[in-house]
């Protein structure tokens, strides 16, 4: 039996990868394509197809994570807009990049070592991050340069910023290539921006980036999917996974302090970064142990991450119910 | 008494914001993936491109749905992990 052509044990590895990649990227506020893509590359999907799938895995998450945020109402509609038309552009051109690159035969390297590349630069941010609290420092100063280019027209943001158009489009669109070009969301480039770059309150920033995502996401899946890069039945049992393990990951914000786990996020996605660098010399060198050993890191530490995060919740609710015990009436 | 009644009608609201998005999903999971499968053979290979992002978009508001529900009807040691901050 092989319902949507996957054999059962299949579905269930996706499924469960889904899973500890929604609790990873659930707790720490981001879309979990920065592994999904990785993971595909890892047990050898084409550089295209890989990026063609992440992206509708992005566009499924940011779709559950989009109706969350407007449960709330915390959503710059005029700026998401703006973003989104430059994203739109960018991520066509990525599209295009990767399949010039395919044609060329040198688009599995490529988008592998921009992967080991980000995996390493955003690991190592994290986990210097988590050592070091020094938010704030700084970024006002960011702001203010940012909010000081002003040729109009003029977009009037939540907070009572004012920025130019034409930097959002910029914004826009080399977030837009990234995502294009990696199948990667953009959200860990977009945050910042609109946080510290734009002065945007961050419960705004956070429900207008999942939007801009979704638009930039389907318009990357329905690019992808016309030169039939998406692997449909892998993203659909991937987002099965996901979207109950974001809703674990995102309710364990409530129980765990997320300095506490910091480090071992960190981790994985170095460790993402050292398994697609293998992956990548055990192709060219034939190095057979190298490819068990890139699989092995990329699912090992995401086991043990989310595995952490799950148990500390759980320490925490048990705490939790000793200190109030059940009222008897 | 004025800081509850403000509470209570917060809390209304809420219930309103939820009820409507819960209808918005709903009336999306009913009409994108019949369109998308009617509008489909016709126009070709972008027509498929279109279907993948109906299919995909289907199927996270069954997901939101779907899981929303399972959060409301467990038990309430598995709604504190499932339930959405």
């Amino acid at each position: 039996m092989e319902p949507l052509g996957l054999g059962l044990s299949t579905i269930g590895l996706l499924v469960a990868f889904g899973l500890l990649v929604g609790i990873l990227f659930g707790f720490f506020g981001m879309g979990g394509s920065f592994l999904v893509t990785p993971a595909l590359l890892v047990v050898g999907y084409p550089a295209s197809v890989a990026v063609g799938s992440g992206l509708a895995f992005v566009f499924g998450t940011s779709v559950i994570g989009a109706l969350g945020h407007r449960d709330h109402g915390q959503v710059s509609y005029p700026l998401a807009a703006v973003t989104t038309l430059g994203m739109t552009f960018g991520v066509e051109v990525g599209a295009r990049i990767v399949f010039v690159l395919a044609e060329l035969g040198s688009a599995d390297a490529l988008v592998s070592a921009a992967y080991v590349g980000l995996l390493g630069a955003v690991g190592l941010f994290v986990l210097r991050d988590a050592r070091i609290d020094d938010t704030g420092v700084g970024t006002g100063r960011v702001a203010t340069a940012v909010q000081a280019i002003a040729f109009p027209p003029m977009l009037s943001l939540p907070g009572g910023a004012t920025v130019s158009v034409w930097v959002v489009l910029v914004v826009g669109s080399v977030v837009g290539v990234l995502s294009g070009c990696l199948g990667v969301g953009g959200g860990f480039l977009l945050l910042p921006v609109t946080i510290y770059g734009f002065g945007l309150p961050a419960a705004i920033a956070a429900g207008t980036s999942i939007l801009q995502i979704t638009v930039s996401g389907a318009f990357g899946t329905f690019v992808y999917a016309q030169s039939n890069a998406v692997d449909v039945p892998v993203v659909a049992v991937l987002l099965v996974g996901s979207a109950l393990g974001a809703r674990i990951g995102t309710s364990a914000t409530r129980l765990v302090n997320e300095g506490d786990v910091r480090g071992y996020f960190a981790v994985t996605l170095l460790s993402g970064s050292v398994a697609t660098a293998s992956k990548q010399v055990s192709v060219v060198y034939g190095v057979e142990m190298l490819e068990t050993v890139s699989a092995v890191l990329i699912f090992g530490t995401a086991v043990l991450v989310s595995g952490a995060i799950v148990r500390a919740s759980v320490t925490a609710l048990r705490a939790n119910r000793q200190r109030s015990p059940p009222l008897n009436h | 008494m004025a800081g509850n009644d403000m509470s209570d009608r917060d809390a209304e609201f809420e219930g309103v914001r939820q009820v409507s998005t819960v209808r918005v999903v709903l009336l999306g999971i009913l009409v994108v993936p019949p369109s998308v499968l009617l509008i489909a053979p016709v126009l070709g290979e972008s027509g498929q491109a279109a279907a993948t992002v109906g299919y995909v978009l289907a199927e996270a508001l069954v997901l939101y749905v779907g899981y929303g529900a399972l959060a409301r009807v467990s038990g309430p040691a598995a709604r504190a992990i499932l339930v959405r901050t």
